[in-house]
C-alpha cells in the first residue's frame, strides 16, 4: 500500500479475519490507516464492539443503552456499497511483518529479503540510515532496543500477550527493553493483573505511560546508531532519537527479540 | 496571515521522496507556546550535526540554493499531522512547496498557514529539479489567481480549492474569512429568524 497508498481516503476494513479480532487488534488496525496516508480507518461495530463499550464509565447505561445500541446496530456500509479503491487480502498469506527503511511502508514478511528499487535516491538513502544491505535479511540481525509501546500497541491485550509470552525468561543481556502502558489507566490495570512484576523479572523496564520512545519527546531515546525494535507506529529518520535506528514490528516479535537479542521469527517460539 | 498572490523566485531543491513531518521538524522541538521559531530546527538533523554545525552539503546550507520556494519528491509532509511542519517551513521563509504529491493532513496545515502546497506532475516534477540543477537561478513564476507555475518554457496550471484560494490571496485564516462575511451572515440569521 505504501505510505501514500490511502491518502485521500477513509479506510474501511472487514471480512472474517477483520470481524474475528478484539477490540484492541482492531484499533490497531485502524490506527495504522494513518500510516499509509489515510484520514482515517473504520470497523463496523458488531457484537465484540458492543461487549467491549457496555459497561464502561462513560457508556451509555439503562433506556439509553438500549436506544444507542439500536441505533449502532445500523452503522454498516450497505450489502450493495460502491466503494472507490477495494483490495483483498488473504490473512493466511501474511506472515508478521518488519520494516527494514525509514517509512512505514518499507516492511516485508519476516520469510522475505529486503527489495528496493536501486535505481531511487530515497531508497539508497533509506537503506545506508538503516546500515542494511539490500538483498539481505532481517532474520538475524542484532539488535540493542526493544520499545514496546505507544498508541498503536500498548493496550492492555498487548501487555498480556506479551507478559504471557517473556513469563519465565529472561531479555538478551545487551538488550534494553522499555515496556510502556499507553494510558494510565492501561498502566494500573497492567498492576492489578501483576504484569509489572512478571516484566520486572523479565529485565524490561516498565516507563511511564504515554508516548516514550514513539517519538523521543521526553528521555526515553534510542541511541544513535542503535537498533530498536519498535511496536510503533513510525520508523522515520530521528524519530526515537537522533540517529536512531528503528524497525517496526508487532508486540510479540518485539517481545521474541528482546529475548533473543536479534530479530527473529516469533513463530518459531509459539506453540 | 500574509498575502500569497504573485511569486517570482527562485527555488531550493529537494528530490528526496516521503519527506515526513519528524524530518521537517523533530519532536523535540514541539515544546513552544508560541508559533514562532520554528524556521531555525527546519529539517533540524538534516542540516545540523549532532554538535549543531551545519552540515556543507545539505541544500539549506549551500548559498547557491535560495528563494521562498521549496521543490521537494513525491508524498511531501506524510507522517505526523504536527501543524508545527507548516509553521517551520513558513517561519523559515517558504512561501511554496512545490511536489508531485502532498499527504493530506499536512496539504491542509499548509493552506491553513498562508503556504500553498503545489502539486505538479511526476514529469513536471523531474524537469523543475533538472532546471534548478542547470541553472540554481532559475525563476519560477507562481501565479494563484490563475492557478498557473511558470518556469522558463513550462506553464503549468495546478488545482486549488477555490475557498483556500480566496484565503490565501487575501491573507485570510479561516476566521478572516468568516468575519469578510460578517454581513452577510448577519443578514442570513435575520432572514432565518424572520422565516
Amino acid at each position: 500500500m505504501s505510505a501514500a497508498g490511502g491518502t485521500g481516503y477513509f479506510v474501511e476494513y472487514a471480512g472474517n479475519a477483520i470481524t474475528s479480532l478484539s477490540m484492541e487488534a482492531r484499533m490497531t488496525i485502524c490506527n495504522m490507516s494513518i500510516e499509509m496516508g489515510a484520514r482515517g480507518g473504520l470497523i463496523a461495530p458488531d457484537e465484540i464492539t458492543f461487549a467491549y463499550i457496555k459497561g464502561r464509565e462513560f457508556a451509555p447505561k439503562g433506556k439509553d443503552w438500549d436506544d444507542a445500541l439500536a441505533y449502532w446496530h445500523t452503522l454498516y456500509s450497505d450489502q450493495n456499497t460502491v466503494f472507490d479503491k477495494e483490495f483483498t487480502f488473504d490473512a493466511a498469506d501474511i506472515q508478521p511483518m518488519v520494516t527494514y527503511g525509514t517509512n512505514p511502508g518499507m516492511g516485508i514478511g519476516i520469510d522475505e529479503k529486503i527489495d528496493i528499487d536501486q535505481h531511487s535516491d530515497s531508497n539508497q538513502k533509506s537503506l545506508t540510515y538503516m546500515g542494511l544491505q539490500n538483498g539481505s535479511s532481517m532474520l538475524g540481525l542484532p539488535i540493542q532496543n526493544v520499545f514496546i509501546g505507544s498508541c498503536t500497541n500498548s493496550r492492555i491485550e498487548d501487555l498480556r500477550q506479551v507478559a504471557d509470552f517473556v513469563k519465565g525468561k529472561q531479555k538478551a543481556a545487551n538488550v534494553k527493553v522499555y515496556i510502556v502502558p499507553g494510558s494510565v489507566l492501561v498502566s494500573e490495570q497492567a498492576k492489578n493483573e501483576g504484569l509489572d512484576k512478571i516484566f520486572e523479572a523479565a529485565g524490561f523496564e516498565l516507563r511511564q505511560p504515554g508516548c516514550s520512545a514513539c517519538l523521543g519527546m521526553n528521555e526515553d531515546k534510542i541511541p544513535s546508531g542503535e537498533y530498536c525494535v519498535s511496536t510503533s507506529n513510525r520508523n522515520f529518520e530521528g524519530r526515537q532519537g537522533q540517529g536512531a535506528r528503528t524497525i517496526l514490528a508487532g508486540p510479540l516479535m518485539a517481545a521474541a527479540a528482546a529475548i533473543e537479542g536479534k530479530i527473529v521469527d516469533v513463530r518459531d517460539y509459539l506453540n | 496571515m500574509e498575502k500569497l498572490n504573485k511569486l517570482i523566485s527562485t527555488a531550493v531543491p529537494l528530490p528526496i521522496e516521503d519527506i515526513d513531518t519528524d524530518q521537517i521538524i523533530p519532536a523535540r522541538f514541539l515544546k513552544a507556546i508560541s508559533k514562532t521559531g520554528f524556521g531555525e530546527n527546519l529539517f533540524r538533523d538534516w542540516r545540523y550535526t549532532t554538535k549543531g554545525s551545519p552540515i556543507s552539503d545539505f541544500v539549506l546550507n549551500n548559498p547557491i540554493y535560495k528563494g521562498s520556494i521549496l521543490v521537494a519528491g513525491r508524498n511531501f509532509g506524510c507522517g505526523s499531522s504536527r501543524e508545527h511542519a507548516a509553521w517551520a517551513l513558513g517561519d523559515y521563509g517558504f512561501k511554496v512547496v512545490i511536489s508531485s504529491f502532498f499527504a493530506d493532513i499536512f496539504k491542509g496545515n499548509a493552506l491553513n498557514n498562508a503556504i500553498l502546497p503545489l502539486q505538479v506532475s511526476d514529469d513536471i516534477l523531474h524537469q523543475l529539479f533538472q532546471k534548478i540543477e542547470q541553472n540554481p537561478s532559475t525563476e519560477f513564476i507562481i501565479n494563484v489567481e490563475n492557478q498557473t507555475l511558470t518556469c522558463e518554457d513550462i506553464t503549468f496550471h495546478f488545482e486549488l480549492d477555490s475557498y483556500k484560494k480566496v484565503c490565501l490571496i487575501n491573507g485570510y485564516d479561516d476566521i478572516d474569512y468568516l468575519l469578510s462575511i460578517k454581513n452577510e451572515i448577519e443578514e442570513y440569521e435575520r432572514r432565518v429568524e424572520i422565516g
